[in-house]
């Protein structure tokens, strides 16, 4: 079934079939090592695709390629491995839809200059997290901003949540749920990006 | 999901992102997350790794939304209405142990022959189903033992923390062993943790008895009610009513997190240690003795030093497999 031993995780009833890497490991090295690529990721694929209104989709793509490759196999380096499928995801998609590449197609040479910019070191990212944080934070509608520091933070219901607010379950909810979408988004941007 | 194109411009990867944050704040509200509602959710997660992947993204920001707490740790905190919120947090608790179970997967005890003896290992964490539908939460570092051959269900926890969950039957009684003290469920969900010290009870809902024979101070007996948390050491027992902390804590961990308020910083390390190899290390009394508060992921006590540092303004350092924090 797999052609490499299983190297560490014990939790083999979590494995996909025929899959040699658990979800418990992809899962835990997609949140650690790719999540903080996206906003170079998002970069780089908004310097080569001419339509911005297709990155996110790319960006999707990539990630669903990345998952399938690391299903087998979890790589090592990341970074490079990231941008490589990158690339072929945007010559895959020049040839199918005839698109002209912007700024030539990504060479090595560009691909070389992505993979060298500062990578998530993992001290960075803790040391800024807090700050980022408290910027996502303070750009959240402040209605948004109370619902999600009562269920996240005060870990209360949401009926509760609508009872002190004085708001219904429902809007509670729709609060919730656009601030967490905003949150993602914020995170996994570049500062400058987001709107 | 209908398959009709909308007017709307949003991209297909925004939709996913959408659904998956849709799914998040479902899930997270645990009292009404039913096995139904679990069901859907994994037929969505199984229809394309996309959607696992979206889910994936907005729970990592919603882990990290906990973070926030620490911001809050320096201004006038309001504690309003400590009781309501108590009883939530109660109902809460209660509702939570629906989604571990079924987010770990108790399927892979169901068929087989039960083995005699489960163990977690640090870090890790098993689900356990008993015949009965009774359901035990084992933590980290933990060793539990079915005692087969009695009359009566039973269990001893040799070492660390479970959470039970108990399908009630007044005739057959299910017991709790745990350094001597028998815990014997009455209708109940609760916690026992056996650390080298003592031996604690932490009692969510229903009602359990704990009998200590070998106590020679104080009560050998006491019946809890919800929100008490019996302390059991070698000598003496107490049960202290609703320390709403150490519920909280007790119960966090099966969701991965810790949860501190008005933890010292040496509590907050030696709970941390209980899940990691890389253990923290506290160098001097002033920095034990700082208090902090917020939610962290019990398996990333790297990121807490940093936070740690940010947030409290101390020293880390990295030394063979430690994490020093100092002045």
């Amino acid at each position: 079934m797999v052609e490499k031993p299983d190297t560490g995780s014990e939790n083999s009833a979590l494995h996909p079939q025929g899959a040699a890497v658990s979800t418990h490991d992809l899962k835990a090295w997609f949140i650690r090592e790719v999540l903080p690529l996206e906003a170079a990721l998002t970069q780089f694929l908004g310097r080569h695709w001419p339509h911005k209104e297709d990155i996110d989709d790319l960006c999707q793509d990539v990630y669903i390629r990345i998952y399938e490759s690391a299903q087998r196999k979890i790589p090592s380096p990341t970074r490079p491995f990231v941008f490589a499928i990158a690339r072929n995801l945007l010559i895959d998609r020049f040839r199918r839809n005839r698109v002209t590449p912007i700024n030539g197609v990504p060479d090595l040479a560009a691909l070389e200059i992505a993979t060298d910019e500062p990578g998530p070191d993992r001290g960075t990212i803790a040391r800024d997290e807090l700050r980022l944080l408290r910027e996502a934070f303070n750009r959240l509608p402040p209605r948004a901003r109370e619902v999600l520091v009562l269920k996240r933070i005060d870990n209360l219901s949401r009926q509760e949540i609508a009872r002190r607010l004085g708001i219904a379950e429902n809007t509670v909810k729709q609060h919730l749920v656009e601030a967490t979408r905003r949150l993602a988004d914020m995170l996994h941007e570049d500062e400058g990006r987001s709107s | 999901m209908s398959s009709h194109e909308t007017e709307t411009s949003s991209s297909e990867a925004e939709k996913v992102r959408l659904q998956a944050t849709e799914w998040l704040v479902e899930r997270v509200e645990t009292e009404s997350w039913t096995p139904e509602k679990q069901q859907a959710f994994d037929a969505w997660l199984a229809e394309t790794p996309a959607n696992q992947l979206a889910f994936w993204r907005a729970e990592d920001s919603w882990n990290r939304a906990g973070l926030v707490a620490e911001f809050r740790s320096f201004a006038p905190r309001p504690q309003p209405r400590r009781g309501f919120r108590w009883s939530g947090a109660m109902k809460g608790a209660a509702a939570v142990a629906a989604v571990a179970i079924i987010a770990i997967g108790a399927l892979q005890f169901s068929q087989t022959p039960k083995p005699l003896s489960y163990s977690t290992p640090v870090g890790g964490q098993k689900s356990i189903v008993l015949a009965d539908g009774s359901r035990i939460d084992l933590n980290t570092d933990s060793i539990l033992t079915i005692n087969e051959g009695s009359p009566q269900r039973s269990v001893t926890l040799k070492k660390g923390e479970a959470y039970f969950r108990i399908k009630h039957d007044a005739k057959h009684p299910f017991t709790v062993m745990a350094a001597g003290r028998r815990i014997t469920d009455l209708g109940t969900a609760f916690t026992v943790r056996n650390s080298s010290s003592r031996v604690v009870v932490a009692l969510v809902e229903g009602s359990a008895r704990v009998d200590a024979p070998s106590v020679s101070s104080g009560p050998r007996s006491a019946v809890l009610k919800p929100g008490d948390v019996a302390v059991a050491t070698a000598n003496t027992m107490s049960v202290i009513a609703a320390p709403v902390p150490e519920l909280q804590m007790a119960l966090s961990w099966r969701r991965g997190l810790l949860i501190f308020r008005h933890t010292t910083l040496a509590e907050a390390a030696a709970e941390f240690n209980r899940y990691n190899q890389q253990k923290l290390v506290i160098e001097d009394a002033g920095t034990a003795r700082m208090e902090l508060r917020g939610t962290f992921r019990a398996n990333d006590a790297r990121a807490f030093a940093h936070m740690a540092k940010a947030v409290m303004g101390i020293q880390i350092e990295f030394r063979g497999d430690d994490i020093v924090l100092h002045r």
